[in-house]
């Protein structure tokens, strides 16, 4: 597994996900797949980004990219 | 990546340029004796890559700018001629695999000094590093470019993972602090991946801040409570600004808390050797001072003593013979002037008897002439006085008178009889009171021996005393002696460790006050941050837009995950560090009756320290040094393997110098097998297999040790105790496997 796999797994496995309503209980998530999802979503971005050594301010861009289109 | 070799030339005690070591992946062990030469080798490791050499004085690393000439062998120096250049080099090769190509890493460190006369150099500050990089396949060879420090830390030994790879023995107490609870944090931030999620934590926080600013914004454009929440923007500034004005200085409470907590438990352990080694010093103190005044005593009393004996014993004792003479004399004086008064009287009667028969004058005449003693013989045996010219026979009283004067005359002469001693002055009472005097002397004089004897036994005594002081005083040296040389504590320092506890101890006191004052206010200034928020929430509410409103809930959602998440993978990886810690615990361990209980990883005031627990999870009191060390070495080694995938182990060659230093020779063994389990490569420089020909057996012959590379064993030319200088000292190396 990658760094990037690793702590998108990581983040995908927090209880908080499911107690906030943000994922259905037992949903299995295909990191590379698009899910419906908008934390997941939203995580998948910052990690990608933060992957592709990305500067702050262009993280700070993708995710105010994401919000916009998607809020 | 492993370290292929490494070659020494004229480096400190390695003269010459015939020193090369060669490594294999595995345990590579280095043997030697104390003054060997394994700190000096460990030193060019140290000096090759990062210009560092540890100076004992100071128990510091120092670079090449301090030490100098002192990097270059002395038998180097003193062999070279003047004006020569003599050059010192420490040649590490390293190997690595990149996109399935071999390739060698060769960096080079010189430093050269010319010799200007017998003692001394030109030396300049700095030595010279040379980095290249070979393609083993091509065989070309190309200098690597940039600045070296940069190629070395992002190739071979990153700065934050060398404290935990390369190590003496005795850094492994403060790599692993009890007492600075930041310690295992740090040391797991640095090799672990944890900093990243720390990334998410902060981007999140600022993430949601942005947004929430936005909504601030929002509300001001339509107008809505402009003035109200102007002004709580501006406390919130303020309340941000206290916040982490607060937050450095609890950590810096924290810091000063951690060390003086160290200090007062270092000094703990130092403060009763120290008490007793003062103490007894003091005693030493006060046993000199008394011997100085009992020697000063000594040498007045003997000075009293012969002044006595020339002034007064001697004078008594010649004046007890004196006396004696004196009083043979008296009496004979005496007996002599008595006897003349007997005489005296006996010739008035003999003259008043004789006076009718013969006159005055034949009488003196007759005393006074020198009588022959013959006519008195004659006149007795002829029964007639010739004086009187009358027959005295025999026994009659004229005969009886003759005899009488005949046996006078044989014991004094007439004339001595007729002439008395000339009494003219009568020194009698003189005499007498001389005599007198002389008697009472003597009363004294007979008492001198008991007095000559009692000074002499006084000065004895003090003497005896004086040497049971010395003895006394020789004893408590010695007691001193043991207890600085089995506690490394000076004679000097030991006052000053029972200050420093003292100062500690009331520092401690006050860092904690402050620490405990500064973690009130820090909570007060979070709620009063709180309140700020709420109170801007509540004036936002319902007044932004639902997309922004969303933002705010999602990035809210999105800080608390990457909080949880952190804190959850942060436990995980503390959790697999205490699992494998006390793998590494049991394995270096094994066989030893002495160490007890496991590892646990306690959460204390939110940070982790590594704790000595029994079966049932209670910490341990009372544990040993060895087993503390034992703790902090299975942590370390557990800090680097738990996170395989981070390739460290892999990566990077654990070197150490005399690491079984402070956990004794009972686990070198293990610690060697543990080792040789977790780390590719690693090279340890040890005494212990010297001597102990069962540990040597069982690292060279026995394969307990699963991967061993290979054995080195270095000796000193010329042994420490026997180095009158180190004109002629290098090293010998012999390879032992």
């Amino acid at each position: 597994m990658t760094k990037r796999e690793i702590v998108l797994h990581e983040f995908l496995k927090d209880p908080l996900l499911i107690q906030r309503g943000y994922l259905p209980k037992r949903e299995v998530i295909d990191i590379e797949v698009t899910s419906p999802y908008k934390m997941v979503e939203l995580i998948k971005t910052v990690v990608n980004a933060k992957d592709k050594k990305e500067s702050d301010n262009a993280v700070r861009a993708a995710v105010n990219r994401f919000l916009n289109s998607t809020t | 990546m492993i370290i292929k070799s490494i070659k020494l030339t004229n480096f400190q005690c390695y003269s010459g340029n015939n020193n090369y070591f060669e490594f294999k992946e595995g345990l590579n062990v280095i043997i030697g004796d104390n003054s060997a030469g394994k700190s000096k080798l460990y030193d060019a490791f140290t000096w090759a890559l990062f210009d560092e050499c540890f100076e004992t004085e100071s128990s510091k690393t120092k670079t090449t700018s301090v030490f100098r000439s002192h990097l270059i062998s002395d038998k180097a120096k003193h062999l070279a001629a003047i004006g020569e250049k003599i050059t010192t080099e420490v040649s590490l090769v390293f190997y690595r695999k990149v996109n399935n190509k071999d390739e060698e890493i060769s960096v080079k460190r010189t430093y050269s000094i010319v010799k200007k006369a017998a003692m001394e150099w030109d030396a300049p500050h700095h030595s010279e590093l040379e980095i290249s990089k070979k393609d083993l396949s091509l065989q070309q060879v190309t200098k690597v470019q940039g600045d070296p420090k940069d190629y070395i830390n992002e190739n071979l030994l990153p700065l934050d993972i060398r404290p935990y790879t390369w190590f003496q023995g005795e850094q492994v107490n403060n790599l692993i602090d009890f007492e600075n609870k930041m310690a295992l944090t740090k040391a797991i931030n640095v090799l672990s991946d944890i900093s990243e999620y720390k990334y998410y934590v902060e981007f999140a926080t600022q993430a949601l801040k942005e947004v929430q600013n936005e909504v601030i914004s929002e509300a001001s454009r339509a107008g809505k409570a402009k003035k109200a929440l102007d002004k709580l923007v501006g406390t919130r500034q303020t309340d941000e600004e206290r916040i982490e004005r607060l937050q450095n200085d609890l950590l810096e409470a924290e810091k000063n808390w951690a060390y003086a907590h160290k200090r007062v438990n270092e000094l703990l352990g130092q403060v009763e050797n120290a008490t007793k080694i003062s103490g007894l010093q003091q005693k030493l103190s006060d046993i000199q001072h008394r011997v100085t005044t009992k020697e000063k005593i000594l040498d007045t009393l003997k000075m009293q003593f012969h002044k006595h004996l020339f002034t007064k014993y001697w004078i008594l004792r010649n004046v007890s013979s004196l006396t004696d003479e004196y009083a043979q004399k008296f009496e004979a004086y005496q007996q002599t002037k008595l006897q003349q008064i007997a005489d005296k009287k006996a010739l008035e009667k003999f003259t008043t008897q004789f006076e009718g028969n013969i006159t005055q004058t034949f009488l003196e005449n007759l005393i006074q002439a020198d009588p022959n003693l013959a006519y008195f013989n004659q006149m007795l045996e002829q029964e007639h006085c010739l004086v009187c010219d009358r027959h005295a026979p025999t026994e009659s009283e004229p005969w009886m008178a003759i005899k009488k004067m005949l046996d006078r005359a044989s014991t004094k002469t007439v004339q001595q009889l007729s002439q008395p001693m000339p009494l003219n002055q009568d020194f009698q009472p003189v005499f007498y009171q001389l005599h007198k005097t002389g008697l009472r002397l003597q009363g004294k004089a007979a008492d001198i021996d008991d007095v000559i004897q009692l000074e002499l036994s006084t000065k004895q005594d003090l003497i005896e005393d004086i040497k049971l002081e010395k003895i006394k005083a020789k004893n408590t040296s010695d007691a001193i002696e043991h207890l600085v040389s089995g506690s490394n504590i000076t004679i000097e320092n030991s006052l000053n460790i029972g200050r420093d506890y003292t100062d500690f101890t009331k520092k401690l006191s006050t860092f904690a006050q402050i620490k405990e004052q500064k973690q009130t206010e820090l909570k007060n200034a979070k709620k009063v941050l709180e309140k700020t928020i709420s109170e801007i929430a509540d004036i936002t509410k319902g007044k932004t837009p639902l997309f922004l409103q969303e933002k705010v809930k999602l990035l809210t959602d999105f800080k608390d995950i990457t909080e949880s998440t952190e804190k959850r993978v942060f436990e995980n990886l503390i959790r697999t560090l205490e699992a494998k810690a006390n793998t590494h615990f049991l394995s270096m361990t094994a066989g030893n009756q002495g160490v007890k209980g496991r590892i646990q990883l306690v959460k204390k005031e939110g940070y982790y320290m590594p704790q000595n627990v029994d079966a049932k999870g209670n910490e341990l009191a009372n544990i040993n040094a060895s087993n503390i060390i034992l703790i902090k070495m299975a942590v370390l080694l557990a800090i680097i393997s738990a996170k395989e995938d981070s390739n460290a182990t892999q990566l990077y060659t654990l070197i150490t110098d005399a690491p079984s230093s402070t956990f004794g020779e009972n686990y070198t063994l293990g610690f060697c097998k543990t080792v040789s389990q977790v780390y590719k490569q690693s090279i340890i420089m040890s005494k212990d297999f010297l001597a102990n020909k069962i540990l040597q057996d069982g690292l060279l012959n026995s394969k307990q040790v699963p991967k061993l590379g290979n054995v080195y064993l270095i000796q000193p030319s010329i042994t420490e105790s026997d180095r009158s200088d180190r004109n002629t000292l290098s090293t010998n190396i012999q390879k032992m496997n």
